[in-house]
């Protein structure tokens, strides 16, 4: 059996995953959008909507299979081959990340490469036993997360300052709409995941799943900005602080009391890891396509020795990572626009449809 | 393969010479040697009989009174040809309920040691099999370890033959079927298949009927070896049926669809498919009312998560992440900790092991002796540890919270995975903090969401998501309860009217 997922599986995963990428973008890696990061992930949302519907579209025209099985053999390697990269650059971020939150949080002595093997383990445990269980896994926490979310949104409620959130066009506009590029590129990875899905029989209305996964990533992300902002003051000078600073910020929970850093932590770690999940999944699954001749095993694994070759290097840092992240998006949008050519007009596509 | 010893003979069906018959189970069943063996020759008549049985098998007085006695007082028969004796015999003499007529070696055999009595015919190829069954066995009694503080107080025995009458006696359904099989090439066992025709799904039942007949081991020591040669995924750390010795809890599993194996001398039922939940839930929940069922189902999921993650976080906390941790409470635990020479991750691992040699060897204690256990538990290992400064006082207190919240699981099998789950936890906790303890968090949510009980999501009907009645997490009131079990047949005579209209 193929690395595969079913629809509702893959909107549960990438929800959260996304919510997840979104948060440490906007808040920890943009800076220069000062507390206006939810604006900002609000527009990237709309942005992001064409495709996420361009994406509805095309599920909806396939019948049992994923819609990567109904393209013709070469655009479907070079498609695969496109999305592994971009996915496998942003997976590489993604363990960085991880990688940087648990050493501030404890294992500062730890050296980088070190703490990438815990996370090899993880997704080798998690990813041999295929997608449906990572969906569904996904799915439980979303349950959870909600009730974890509120309790710490209650206990600190006092603390938000409402008034740190304005201006709100305070990183005025340039800025606001590049990081909303940025967002948006990062809401579109899950078009990656959905290609492979296969559909859910019990399920009618499981192509409109990509514009249900966008809405709830989007959603919790700018909740999560929201509090970020209200709790943190914006700083006007980005530049003087680093990808660290920010991010042991955001985990010691602003101004919060300790009790809260307790849930603050357990939301990002889970959150972060399904995020990696996600990405190391969807790029294992793009890799297979591309190399179909490769087994589920092989295929995790070269993916997960490209993104630990990437994470280790410099191409996984605060800048590299932005600049790719401009490109997400209209890459992205090219490659559905290509799929969606050939999946409408092409004659010879029709007929496997 | 190598065979039985006699196996052609095994094979072969009876002749019409009593004395060549006789000479085969003598063959068969070792007598001599067996001396438990008995063949008792009388008359009927003109017609020379033999009565074949096992001592302490068979009851003899059922055997005196309905075959020896029956068969003398009957009147001299007529001339009866050879080849309708036997029917002759079972309609018009022989006085005894459950009798049937066969001709295969095998089945005499297996039937003789079940504890059937076997009558041979003179002149005839066919014996009758008489159900003279009166071995000793454990009457019905208070399951010893699914006790309930209201509900039935009958659990399952050793005998078959009991466990299906307990369980037709609590589904009183024409609808309900019993599949007999063996199961067991060499030594079979007597194993019961039963499910309710119509609300069990036929591809279910069907799947299970040939996963049963598909068993080859050689024998079987009840239904844990059943289950174990069931399952969809052997080697995954949860059980995938459930073992249950209430026949109330077995009776509630068939009107939602599952279906129930029982095997002779096991006073266990088997059922699937089941799902996580399944295990979680106490049978008490349905007897109580709604709120306090509630209540307490809370707080066994609470003990549950208590059990499988506080040994893990506290020792996250304390190696990894002091700063998350009161100063106040912190002070505290460095001071009862200042003279104990171990590192945290080894004073839990050292307590959690003494914790389950206690369990083990009060599991094994002779009753004469069991209150050994305590003083040494209690006393030595826990008071003297703390004293001698070996342990701290809060890893007890830790420990005992541990283990009450383990028990509060209904389920054994359920226990025994979640131990093993703690201590990965544990250790993930104990070498990578916050971010180790997670990470297996995730990996044993995802292997639980990998887990399919006969095709059934081990995790529905929460993830993937089915409808379902308000009684997973919490148990609201039966009132709110139309819904069948999402792996029932959709058009099962189960159906209420109210879930029809919903």
């Amino acid at each position: 059996m193929k690395l595969q997922i079913s629809d509702n599986a893959a909107c549960s995963l990438a929800g959260l995953a996304i919510a997840a990428r979104l948060v440490h973008g906007v808040v920890v890696d943009l800076p220069e959008l000062l507390n206006a990061g939810w604006l900002a992930i609000l527009l990237g949302g709309a942005i992001a909507a064409i495709p996420a519907l361009a994406l509805c579209a095309l599920l909806k025209q396939r019948r049992s299979a994923s819609v990567l099985a109904c393209i013709a053999h070469p655009l479907r390697r070079v498609t695969c081959a496109a999305f592994f990269a971009l996915i496998a650059c942003d997976a590489a971020v993604v363990s960085s990340a991880i990688a940087d939150s648990a050493s501030i949080m404890a294992l500062t002595d730890v050296a980088a490469v070190y703490l990438m093997l815990p996370l090899l383990a993880i997704c080798l445990a998690c990813l041999r036993l295929n997608g449906d269980a990572l969906g569904r896994s996904a799915a439980i926490w979303n349950r959870a997360l909600p009730w974890l979310l509120l309790l710490v949104i209650v206990l600190e409620f006092r603390d938000y300052r409402f008034n740190w959130l304005t201006p709100v066009l305070g990183p005025g506009v340039s800025t606001l709409l590049d990081g909303a590029v940025r967002a948006a590129g990062w809401l579109s990875l899950p078009a990656a995941l959905f290609l492979t899905a296969v559909p859910d029989e019990r399920n009618v209305h499981s192509h409109l799943l990509p514009l249900k996964a966008l809405e709830s990533s989007a959603g919790f992300a700018v909740l999560v900005a929201l509090m970020y902002g209200m709790m943190t003051p914006a700083i006007p000078d980005s530049s003087l602080f680093s990808r660290s600073f920010r991010l042991d910020t955001l985990l010691a929970n602003g101004r919060t009391g300790l009790s809260l850093q307790l849930p603050t932590n357990v939301l990002w770690y889970v959150s972060l890891l399904y995020a990696l999940l996600f990405d190391v999944f969807t790029s294992a699954a793009m890799l297979q396509g591309a190399l179909p001749r490769f087994g589920n095993r092989t295929c995790t694994v070269l993916a997960l020795f490209a993104i630990s070759l990437l994470s280790v290097s410099r191409l996984s840092g605060r800048a590299p990572g932005l600049r790719a992240a401009v490109w997400l998006f209209p890459c992205i949008g090219l490659l559905l626009s290509i799929l969606m050519i050939s999946v409408f007009f092409a004659k010879g596509a029709r007929k496997h449809v | 393969m190598a065979e039985q010893p006699n196996a052609k003979l095994l094979r072969s069906e009876l002749t019409t010479s009593l004395k060549q018959n006789l000479k085969s189970i003598k063959t068969l069943l070792n007598v001599p040697s067996n001396k438990d063996v008995v063949l008792r020759s009388y008359e009927c008549g003109d017609i020379s009989l033999c009565a074949v049985y096992i001592e302490g098998m068979a009851d003899d007085k059922k055997i005196s009174e309905f075959i020896l006695h029956a068969c003398k007082e009957a009147s001299s028969p007529e001339e009866i040809p050879p080849e309708q004796r036997a029917e002759q015999l079972m309609n018009r003499y022989l006085e005894i309920a459950q009798c049937e007529r066969e001709s295969r070696m095998s089945e005499i055999i297996s039937s003789v040691i079940g504890g059937m009595t076997a009558v041979m015919i003179d002149g005839s190829a066919e014996a009758l099999l008489l159900d003279t069954r009166g071995f000793a066995h454990r009457q019905v009694d208070k399951p010893s370890n699914e006790a309930v503080v209201i509900g039935a107080q009958e659990g399952f025995v050793e005998n078959l033959r009991t466990n299906i009458t307990l369980l037709r006696r609590y589904v009183q359904s024409n609808e309900l079927v019993t599949e007999r099989m063996t199961v067991g090439t060499k030594i079979p066992s007597n194993v019961a298949l039963l499910y309710l025709k119509g609300v069990a799904d036929e591809k279910l039942i069907d799947e299970a009927r040939r996963r049963l007949n598909s068993i080859q081991a050689a024998s079987i020591q009840g239904v844990g070896s059943i289950q174990q040669l069931l399952e969809d995924q052997p080697h995954a750390l949860f059980p995938q049926m459930l073992q249950t010795e209430r026949p109330d809890r077995a009776a509630s599993c068939l009107k939602e669809g599952q279906f129930v194996i029982l095997a002779d001398n096991s006073p266990y039922a088997l059922t699937a498919p089941i799902t996580l939940f399944h295990l979680i839930h106490a049978s008490d929940d349905t007897f109580l009312r709604w709120q306090y069922a509630t209540f307490l189902r809370l707080i066994r999921i609470v003990g549950i998560v208590i059990s499988l993650f506080l040994p893990g976080l506290y020792v996250a906390l304390m190696l990894h992440h002091t700063h998350l941790v009161p100063f106040t409470l912190l002070l505290s635990i460095a001071e009862t900790r200042a003279d104990v020479p171990f590192s945290i991750l080894l004073e839990v691992l050292i307590m959690e092991f003494c914790f389950y040699l206690i369990n083990e060897a009060g599991t094994r204690i002779p009753s004469q002796i069991g209150s050994t256990i305590s003083i040494v538990g209690a006393l030595i290992l826990g008071q003297a540890a703390v004293s001698a400064s070996i342990i701290s006082p809060i890893l007890i207190i830790l420990i005992a919270l541990t283990g009450l919240g383990n028990y509060a699981v209904p389920n054994y099998s359920l226990n025994l995975s979640l131990i093993l789950c703690r201590q990965l936890l544990i250790l993930a906790g104990g070498f990578l903090g916050l971010y180790g303890l997670l990470g297996g968090a995730i990996i044993i949510s995802v292997h639980l969401c990998s887990i399919h009980s006969f095709g059934v999501p081990y995790l529905a009907p929460v993830s993937p998501y089915r409808p379902h009645n308000p009684d997973i997490l919490l148990r609201l009131s039966l009132r709110r309860q139309h819904r069948l079990m999402f792996f029932a047949r959709r058009d099962s005579w189960m159906k209420t009217g109210e879930e029809e209209t919903q």
